[in-house]
């Protein structure tokens, strides 16, 4: 039985390698696992420091297929290195057992993770920066930067750091706990109601007919009755109406498509 | 107004750079966003705060953009640095710009289906090597060529069509009438509907619906800035979330 006990130094390489070049050889056929190889290089060294054979054995476990949201998957390497000691100690953890850490692991995480940040932080953040943007202030583009880059760095450092130190069970509370479901639930509303607000800002689109109701008087759609009923409605209908479409599975290229086709017919009709 | 071929390559090693993993893997949700890419752009170009709103256009159409397993629509990147690009060289409004950027970051899909491709020959390159036992040669492999090649297919690209793009969208702007500019600002409305309802469909339900409403009417009849309207989110927020704590609910709303 050994003693090697990894440093913070060595865990900290092992997640800059993964923090800097997750997606560099991002590929359709393994997707990340090249880059999960060289996250777990550092570890594999000081792990077996003389010993060729366990290094190639070790780097070649890694290098199967992966794919997971990087920032918030990288809990899963977390506890990988925790479990690469481990079994580096002699504890009796099988090729099997990485793979079935790994592979269970990636899809939930890839889940929840693109959900939080490409679904919820992101796009909450855009909203607001552009809104600064908006009114003619620079500093929009500067906060979006320096806010992304602390929040992403900040997240994907925590889980993995987290992921070592706690092992499998860190994870299985993140997921189960009900915690991450209300961050959700809470992002969700604020997000969605950014989203509406945005519309307002993005979506000028109004009538522009005009009824001729004899004599000078004139009945105009939007100004004589939708601005009173309900400000915004051409809006909201034709976002709900795009929702609809996507909902369906309808592709994004598809609806782009349909949305300039509907763009040329109305404005060469004068409807809008 | 003229494109100068350094301008041109500075802003192609810009869009280079968002797909990168250089500056860190937040490179993608950073200098990849059309906000980030307009602003940049207009430094290049001279004017910052023009290129941040026509970015800020166009960032709302793909403020749904989640690229997710490999897959993704568009390329909200070249459509930032390049839409904005041609919007400034060429004197274009925010919703042309938004109009014409669109087309330009789905043909530019290609690019990165190409790039997904071409990589898997590099995994099998280090399959070898560590069969070798050559395991150092992992970090190599993994940066080294797949950058040279995302190098080649993003920059030359960029940089070719905004260099002499301008010419092309001002020849095509000489042959536009006036409606045909109003159906382009119609086209421009319309495109951010994409965007946000891609987003919705990821965070939209029957819960959370009824504060969209409460949004573009804080937006529409209120005029409120949307950092206003987040920071009442976030009470609603909070509130909500609490009310929910409070009852023993364990989450799951949504």
């Amino acid at each position: 039985m050994k003693d090697i006990n990894l440093s913070k130094k060595d865990v900290r390489k092992s997640w800059f390698n993964w923090f800097m070049f997750a997606q560099s050889s991002y590929n359709y056929e393994r997707l990340q696992a090249l880059a999960f190889a060289h996250s777990m290089l550092p570890i594999i060294k000081k792990l077996y420091p003389k010993d060729k054979a366990q290094q190639k054995s070790g780097i070649t476990r890694h290098m199967s297929f992966f794919n997971t949201e990087p920032i918030c998957g990288s809990v899963i390497h977390g506890v990988t290195v925790a479990m690469e000691e481990e079994r580096a100690k002699g504890q009796p953890i099988t090729d099997e057992a990485f793979d079935g850490i790994k592979t269970g692991l990636m899809g939930p995480l890839a889940g929840v993770g693109d959900t939080l940040t490409q679904g919820v932080i992101t796009p909450i953040m855009l909203a607001i920066c552009i809104g600064i943007t908006n009114n003619n202030n620079i500093a929009g583009p500067i906060i979006f930067l320096l806010a992304q880059f602390m929040v992403m760095t900040g997240i994907s450092y925590n889980m993995w750091f987290n992921g070592y130190k706690y092992g499998r069970k860190a994870v299985e509370e993140i997921m189960s706990g009900g915690k991450i479901n209300r961050v959700i639930e809470a992002a969700s509303l604020l997000g969605t109601m950014v989203m509406g607000g945005l519309v307002g800002r993005f979506i000028p689109l109004k009538f522009y007919l005009n009824f001729n109701l004899g004599g000078n008087s004139t009945f105009n759609l939007q100004y004589d009755l939708l601005d009173k009923l309900m400000p915004g409605l051409i809006p909201l209908v034709l976002t709900l109406a795009v929702l609809h479409y996507v909902k369906k599975g309808t592709s994004p290229i598809k609806l782009m498509g349909a949305l300039i086709l509907f763009g040329i017919i109305t404005g060469c009709m004068g409807i809008f | 107004m003229e494109v100068t071929f350094l301008q041109a390559a500075l802003i192609g090693l810009f869009y280079y750079l968002s797909w990168s993993p250089w500056l860190t893997y937040v490179g993608f949700f950073t200098f990849n966003r059309p906000l980030l890419a307009g602003f940049i752009t207009g430094i290049i170009l001279g004017n910052p705060l023009e290129g941040a709103l026509i970015g800020a256009g166009i960032n709302v159409i793909y403020l749904g953009f989640i690229s997710a397993g490999g897959a993704q629509m568009g390329d909200p990147s070249f459509a930032g640095y390049v839409g904005t690009a041609l919007a400034i060289a060429s004197n274009l409004d925010i919703s042309t710009a938004m109009a014409i950027s669109v087309p330009l970051g789905t043909i530019a899909t290609v690019l990165w289906i190409a790039k997904m491709t071409i990589n898997s020959f590099f995994i099998h390159w280090a399959d070898k090597e560590v069969e070798k036992g050559n395991i150092n040669m992992v970090p190599f492999i993994n940066i080294v060529p797949p950058q040279i090649l995302l190098f080649v297919m993003s920059f030359i690209p960029a940089t070719l069509v905004v260099y002499y793009g301008p010419t092309a969208v001002n020849g095509m702007l000489n042959i536009l009438t006036p409606n045909i500019l109003h159906v382009f600002n119609v086209i421009g409305a319309m495109l951010p509907a994409l965007g946000i309802a891609m987003n919705l469909k990821l965070i939209g339900n029957n819960f959370t619906m009824p504060f969209f409403v409460l949004g573009i009417l804080c937006s529409v009849y209120f005029h409120m800035d949307i950092i206003i309207i987040s920071i009442i989110g976030i009470v609603i927020a909070l509130t909500i979330s609490a009310i929910n704590y409070r009852n023993g609910d364990k989450g799951g709303i949504v």
